[in-house]
């Protein structure tokens, strides 16, 4: 059996393993799979096999998938994916809605311990052929889920401990902010602003920062990268990105190039259309600028003197999140601010320490992009993004 | 390294990233006196400008940037 292509990411720790579904996972990949795509490939027909083969720990595990049900122009019936690990049913699951997104499934030691291969089945009954939900289309094939990333986080009982202690700190937090002090002694929007750095995601915090007059440089400020691979990124330095074999420009619907790195699965908004930009003559540029800022994202965390963000659109999971703190205080004392939307429990603008290193901010709701910039609620990030740099700035020694 | 050489440099640098070489820089000159001089080119300007002078600027330098005489004042502390 080949080694995983980009596991155990935290050198020395055997305690994670990453599987993405690109070309290079043809060789863990058994029946009912499409042909890989750049980043992902397709459960087809009504089963899915994947081989993982021995794989580092023996114990119970967390699996995290990364994936998107089939869309259609019409919305589709809940979706159902019953999950299987040597075996032992993990998870079963109906997605209603087409968009990406992150399951997570508690994995039963006996699933693998003793165990000398691991296989995942994917049972989902339903799908659809492109041609029969999308008009225009002559795709025939049966379709289910498009996959990205396989993700086993060993369930150590540290690990566990440690959901754990989120859990319990997600109702008690540390620090609340308080409103008056923080809203009447902000700083001036431009400099408040350029106190975050996006990690990525999306774009909204990059419009929002552009809205309040601050336009700093950053590596994820109008980029996506996936989570799991940021913190891969974060733990290696972002080695090997935009290199020659891994890096490519592609054309969008509004005709702006993208940059791609198929090593880490960052896509980023270049600002450059075609025709005037030549994507040839742009590229060699680019990886140079997409290298300088992934140094320089590396310095901010080490330095900390910034709050970063990650805004939850996708309702990650909050353990998947500790991944990424613990990856952002691997190099430095720096503070990881949780973007999610408000609910009962939560005031839009509110911001409150979570634990050590983590905050969680709400807005009363995130920005429908695609129909561009102006649908960010800017006085809902604006109130509490002061909010959340007052409790930064409290906590600082 | 004297200052006219400091200007010297990143006025080579600046009329090769925006491609204009009539273009006179000043200390207090900022990105709203040079139309296209977005985040994008200010990342161009930074890779060059620690290519030809041979330093490293950190990050915190660089965020600390607003102007021509920012940059130039920068390089001249690098260079000592």
């Amino acid at each position: 059996m080949p080694e995983l292509d980009v596991a155990l990411f935290a050198t020395g720790d055997e305690s994670r393993l990453l599987l993405s579904l690109g070309p290079l996972a043809d060789p863990f990949v058994g029946a009912g799979w499409s042909h890989a795509e750049a980043q992902a490939r397709w459960m087809t027909g009504s089963e899915s096999t994947l081989m993982l083969g021995s794989i580092p720990f023996q114990g119970a595990c967390t699996l995290y998938l990364d994936l998107m049900p089939i869309a259609g122009s019409l919305p589709l019936p809940p979706q159902r994916l019953d999950i299987l690990v040597n075996g032992h049913s993990v998870g079963a699951f109906a997605l209603e809605h087409a968009q990406r997104r992150t399951l997570v499934c508690d994995v039963p030691g006996a699933a693998i311990a003793r165990k000398a291969a691991v296989s995942v089945v994917f049972r989902h009954p339903d799908g659809a052929t492109p041609a029969s939900v999308i008009p225009g289309s002559h795709d025939g094939r049966h379709l289910c889920f498009y996959l990205y990333d396989l993700f086993l986080q060993d369930g150590t009982a540290a690990h566990r401990a440690r959901r754990h202690d989120l859990s319990t700190a997600l109702q008690s937090p540390i620090a609340r902010s308080v409103t008056a002090v923080a809203d009447a002694e902000g700083p001036p929007d431009a400099d408040l602003a350029a106190n975050f750095e996006s990690l990525g995601n999306d774009c909204e915090l990059g419009f929002v920062q552009r809205q309040l007059g601050a336009e700093p440089i950053g590596l994820l400020r109008f980029a996506g990268m996936p989570l799991v691979h940021l913190v891969r990124g974060l733990r290696s330095g972002f080695e090997g990105l935009a290199e020659d074999v891994s890096f490519r420009m592609e054309t969008d619907v509004y005709s702006e190039l993208i940059g791609v790195d198929d090593r880490y699965k960052l896509e980023y908004h270049t600002s450059r259309y075609r025709p005037e930009a030549d994507p040839a003559l742009l590229r060699p540029a680019e990886m140079v600028r997409q290298k300088y800022l992934a140094k320089k994202l590396i310095e901010d965390l080490e330095d900390a003197e910034k709050i970063f963000v990650i805004k939850d659109k996708l309702g990650l999971p909050g353990d998947y999140l500790l991944l990424l703190l613990d990856a952002v205080r691997a190099r430095g004392p720096g503070v990881l601010l949780w973007v999610d939307v408000a609910d009962e429990a939560h005031a839009a603008g509110s911001a409150e320490v979570i634990m050590p290193g983590l905050m969680k901010g709400y807005v009363d709701r995130f920005a429908n992009l695609p129909q561009g910039p102006h649908t960010t609620s800017l006085d809902s990030w604006r109130t509490m993004l002061g909010r959340a740099h007052a409790l930064w700035h409290l906590a600082r020694p | 390294m004297s200052r006219a050489e400091i200007y010297e440099g990143l006025t080579a640098i600046f009329h090769d990233a925006f491609d204009d070489p009539d273009l006179v820089l000043r200390p207090d000159m900022t990105a709203a006196d040079v139309e296209g001089w977005d985040s994008i080119k200010m990342v161009a300007i930074i890779v060059a400008t620690e290519s030809r002078f041979g330093i490293h600027l950190r990050s915190r330098e660089v965020d600390g940037l607003s102007s021509v005489g920012d940059l130039a004042a920068v390089v001249s502390a690098k260079l000592g």
